[in-house]
């Protein structure tokens, strides 16, 4: 059986432990989904909805995606959109070299169509439509 | 009360079976508030239901030129009207090309009065995606569109029948 000193000494660690947890939750939840995870995730979704919507689209359209992705790599390609930490790949003629274990993925349909393009850190991305087809641009 | 008796508590301290304990369940409650946190991140960026099956994916098949939108000899599309002449599954294999996309969809086009059979309902298809697989749809769309057939131009209705396939 412990003694009062010790059972006091104990209670007050787990206090405090409990108060620094509480204390750094909201700050914990802030940075996960304020972070790269979370705007990779997004971005990926954003960006292939707006594929879909242009491909709907009969007429010329233009869309400024505003949105600072100058950490990530954008992969549109076989259908789907990737995005990829800059800090873990990087592009090579063309090629994305390396591997990040977290990038994320979301596809959409293309109608006739079949886009190739990788954009390199971009900080603002035009997507474009005419008569030539569907053109995305990535602006640094 | 002496709380800061430390004779006593260097009993504690010194007792390292405590420390492990104490350790792993710190290490648990660390992976619970950042699997909550994960589940909170995917929850934010959600598609907002019937946004991308309903709304986004379906105009595609009514107001492209490369689906089933009318387009006249000037090249204007006009949306919302479906050419019955290219109401076919070569066309659907062109407008949703093969993908991971979670949707599938059987398009019916129902026609229902052609002028000389009154009250008599002309239906085309279904035509499907390639991603299609039998079995009862999850949801149906009824949109009211116009079909041009033979010249002319009639009230008719794009029945689109919608199944998750992941």
């Amino acid at each position: 059986m412990k003694k009062r000193g010790q059972l006091v000494f104990i209670t007050i660690i787990v206090l405090v432990v409990a108060l620094l947890v509480g204390l750094l939750y909201p700050k914990i939840a802030k940075t996960l989904a304020t972070g790269d995870m979370a705007l990779k995730i997004a971005a990926t979704r954003d960006m292939a909805l707006i594929i879909d919507a242009i491909y709907s689209s009969p007429y010329d359209i233009e869309i400024d995606y505003d949105y600072d992705l100058s950490k990530l790599i954008v992969d549109i390609s076989q259908s789907s959109v990737k995005i990829y930490d800059a800090s873990l790949v990087s592009v090579d003629n063309g090629i994305i070299q390396g591997s990040d274990p977290n990038f994320a993925k979301y596809s959409f349909v293309p109608v006739d169509d079949n886009p190739n393009i990788i954009l390199d850190r971009p900080k603002r991305i035009l997507f474009s439509k005419t008569d030539d087809g569907l053109n995305i641009i990535g602006i640094r | 009360m002496k709380i800061f008796n430390f004779k006593k508590a260097q009993g504690v301290i010194s007792n390292w079976p405590f420390w492990i304990m104490f350790g792993i369940a710190v290490a648990v409650v660390a992976l619970i508030l950042v699997n909550i946190a994960n589940v909170n991140i995917a929850d934010v960026s959600t598609v907002p239901e019937g946004l991308e099956d309903e709304i986004v994916l379906i105009s595609r098949f009514y107001n492209s030129e490369d689906c089933f939108a009318y387009e006249d000899e000037m090249e204007r599309v006009h949306m919302g009207v479906i050419d019955s002449s290219k109401f076919e599954e070569n066309n659907m294999d062109n407008c949703f090309s093969e993908s991971e996309v979670k949707y599938a969809y059987s398009l019916s086009l129902l026609i229902p009065d052609l002028g000389e059979r009154p009250h008599h309902t002309f239906e085309l298809g279904p035509i499907k995606t390639f991603n299609w697989e039998k079995g009862f749809a999850e949801k149906e769309i009824i949109e009211d569109v116009f079909v041009l057939h033979d010249d002319t131009k009639y009230q008719g209705k794009l029945i689109i029948k919608i199944k998750n396939v992941q």
